[in-house]
């Protein structure tokens, strides 16, 4: 896995500005997007959904803030604070756990320092879980931000963890 | 030009087939070899991947699990030319991992370039619309209804029956909805045929298109498959520029366009009525049924909603007909069906099979038993919602009745095998926990009972007295009761199978355990 480090690709979030995400959103095609579509965006450029950035979909979709509010706390997958350059999601479902991934999950986060849904400012990483990634063959998995790794061991992993951190 | 195969699926992916496309690319330059590499999608061999095919005389010589450091030593093989290698696994045709399976869905996947149109139709790609284009709607239903087709999401309901109601349906507008969330645990059929032969989907929602005259059709793919999202953007600007996709398909007068759009990490977005809200742009709370989606679907439409899979072996069953495929399984399981084996195997993968084989057979011959080389000790079949059979289980054939009739369900055919080192309670509760977590919150049987349902059973962990382990063992009987009869979709409502079946083997295991003390 040593040479993996370098085919990963390090996350860069541009800075919360409300101006710049009004100008990204300025020419969305509402009539062929759903709002899903937009929190996608917005999350893909700054990392997480900004509280400042309901209103703004609220306008463009004509839905009330309750509702866009509604629509964020209801997925996983949307964020409400900024993550690391690195997003590391461990698969907790049942494929992965049959080959350990409850250890694996308890070594990281003890080495990392975190629980869920938590950044390790230092190392750059955010932890979260995830249930399955359709790699099942090849359990334990895990993913760091769209990179899928299999047959994951923790003491490997600890070491990409540190690369990363160093790079 | 000697053609390589690589495959570029997420399996071959997560074990370093980018590293070795640039490992292959190297070494072909520094030996001043032209090689043209072809990428293609898994056949589902997980355990032999990255899997390294050439072709020689119209055959494919197959070599794998290559690693990196084996690339020299290939070339100095010749395996451009078939030579011997320690890796070497021969002709891929004659490999019983692979001619035991009946091929049918995935009869493509594998062999062809991904993302070639003229390498899908050169394949009997396409072969499927042309026949529709021959036919009426109607006639293209009554296909299905005879082809025995079930929906292969889960909850099998009869393909062509659905159509049937959509079609029947009166409406200025409806949709074709292809539900790609599979967020089943244990299962990865739909991205395998998503990444290795994305175009046969494609057909697949187009032939749905003319069935019941529907313009539009929607892939809603989970977020977790970013690689399906790449290939099916490539697969769809394909098909839109060479006329398979858009207005006016292949002069044919028919027009259909498919748009991919994204989940968002909720499991519960594989249940179709949440689906569509999803799709619609808000929270994906399930919908009271009746009114069926068939009728009252996307946006108010009649809707066709089916999986990655069933729409996948619509082609096929119109191009070879309905009693070409229906020869195939046994009673009210027709076709064939890919079961995907994971979790502690050996020889992981996809496996697409006649139903009618058992539990057994696909374990110990295509799987050759555990990884970890301990007994089996507990078996997951149909996902977080499937139960768990033990050792002894394993005679069950795998149909949609036999299943039932053991208290489970195939569902999308994930089997997850788990050895001797596996804790039956904590999965019991691991079932009720994860209800907790996905429930969409619409109903209290659902978003209450699972949460009382872990407390339970943490009680059930926790206390060593013979008297109030019954008081808790019957409560949580009652509270699955209630979860399965009075939960509105499939989450609450099925929870209890795993949970049940996980605490029965419990108690067996615990029994026996005192026994022997």
């Amino acid at each position: 896995m040593l040479d993996t480090v370098n085919t990963i690709t390090k996350n860069h979030f541009q800075d919360w500005h409300q101006d710049e995400a009004t100008s990204l959103l300025l020419d969305f095609d509402i009539d062929d997007n759903t709002i899903l579509d937009a929190l996608h965006l917005c999350q893909n450029t700054f990392g997480y959904i900004d509280k400042e950035l309901i209103p703004l979909l609220a306008k463009i979709f004509n839905l009330s803030r309750a509702e866009v509010q509604g629509v964020v706390s209801f997925y996983p997958d949307f964020r409400e604070q900024k993550p690391g350059a690195y997003i590391l999601k461990i698969c907790q479902a049942e494929s992965c756990q049959a080959l350990g991934s409850d250890k694996l999950t308890a070594d990281i986060k003890k080495f990392l320092d975190l629980d869920f849904h938590q950044t390790n400012s230092e190392a750059d990483i955010t932890l979260e879980p995830v249930y399955c990634l359709g790699n099942c063959s090849c359990s334990p998995n895990v993913m760091i931000n769209s990179r899928i790794l299999s047959r994951v061991e923790s003491e490997k992993l600890k070491q990409l963890l540190q690369q990363l951190g160093n790079t | 030009m000697p053609a390589v195969y690589l495959p570029r699926d997420t399996t071959a992916l997560s074990l370093h087939a980018e590293e070795l496309l640039i490992a292959l690319q190297q070494e072909a330059a520094k030996r001043e070899i032209d090689l043209s590499i072809i990428r293609n999608g898994s056949r589902g061999a997980a355990w032999l991947e990255p899997l390294l095919e050439v072709e020689k005389n119209g055959q494919r010589i197959a070599y794998g699990p290559v690693q990196i450091t084996d690339i020299k030593s290939l070339f100095d093989a010749d395996f451009l030319n078939a030579g011997e290698h320690t890796l070497k696994l021969g002709d891929i045709n004659d490999i019983p991992w692979f001619k035991q399976q009946q091929r049918l869905t995935f009869s493509r996947c594998g062999n062809t370039d991904a993302l070639s149109i003229d390498d899908y139709v050169k394949h009997d790609g396409f072969k499927g619309f042309q026949t529709a284009l021959g036919l009426t709607g109607q006639e293209i239903i009554e296909t299905l209804i005879d082809s025995g087709l079930r929906g292969r999401g889960g909850a099998a309901f009869p393909t062509g029956l659905k159509w049937k109601t959509v079609a029947d349906a009166e409406a200025d507008c409806k949709y074709i909805v292809c539900n790609a969330d599979e967020g089943d645990s244990g299962t990865f059929s739909d991205r395998l045929l998503m990444e290795g032969d994305p175009f046969c989907l494609i057909e697949g929602m187009l032939i749905a298109g003319i069935a019941i005259g529907a313009e539009l059709g929607f892939i809603y793919l989970r977020s977790e498959y970013p690689l399906c999202k790449t290939i099916l953007d490539e697969a769809l600007t394909k098909a839109r520029q060479t006329g398979w996709l858009g207005k006016n398909i292949q002069g044919s007068g028919i027009n259909f366009d498919i748009r991919l759009h994204i989940g968002a990490g909720a499991y519960i977005c594989g249940e179709e009525t949440s689906l569509l809200e999803s799709l619609e742009g808000k929270r994906g709370q399930i919908r009271y049924k009746p009114p069926l989606p068939a009728i009252h679907g996307l946006h108010g439409k009649p809707t066709i909603v089916n999986n990655v899979i069933s729409f996948a072996s619509v082609p096929i069953i119109l191009a070879r007909g309905a009693a070409f495929y229906a020869q195939f399984g046994n009673a009210q399981s027709l076709g064939s069906m890919p079961f995907q084996l994971g979790g502690n195997i050996k020889r992981g993968g996809m496996l697409e099979i006649p139903f009618g084989l058992s539990l057994r057979e696909i374990i110990e011959d295509f799987g050759a038993g555990t990884l970890s080389g301990n007994p089996v000790a507990a078996v997951q079949v149909g996902g977080p919602l499937g139960a768990y059979f033990s050792a002894d289980q394993l005679d069950i054939p795998l149909e949609y009745e036999a299943f039932s009739a053991a208290g489970g369900m195939l569902g999308h055919g994930g089997i997850v095998v788990f050895d001797d080192s596996i804790n039956l309670l904590k999965q019991a509760r691991f079932a009720m926990q994860f209800c907790a977590l996905e429930s969409c919150g619409k109903c209290t049987p659902c978003r209450i009972g699972s949460v009382r349902g872990v407390e339970i059973i943490d009680k059930i962990r926790d206390t060593q007295h013979a008297k109030e382990l019954s008081t808790h063992y019957e409560l949580l009987n009652d509270l699955c009761d209630t979860m399965e009869s009075a939960s509105l979709c499939a989450m609450g409502g099925l929870t209890p199978i795993p949970v049940r079946s996980a605490i029965k083997l419990y108690q067996i295991s615990t029994q026996a355990d005192k026994t022997q003390s």
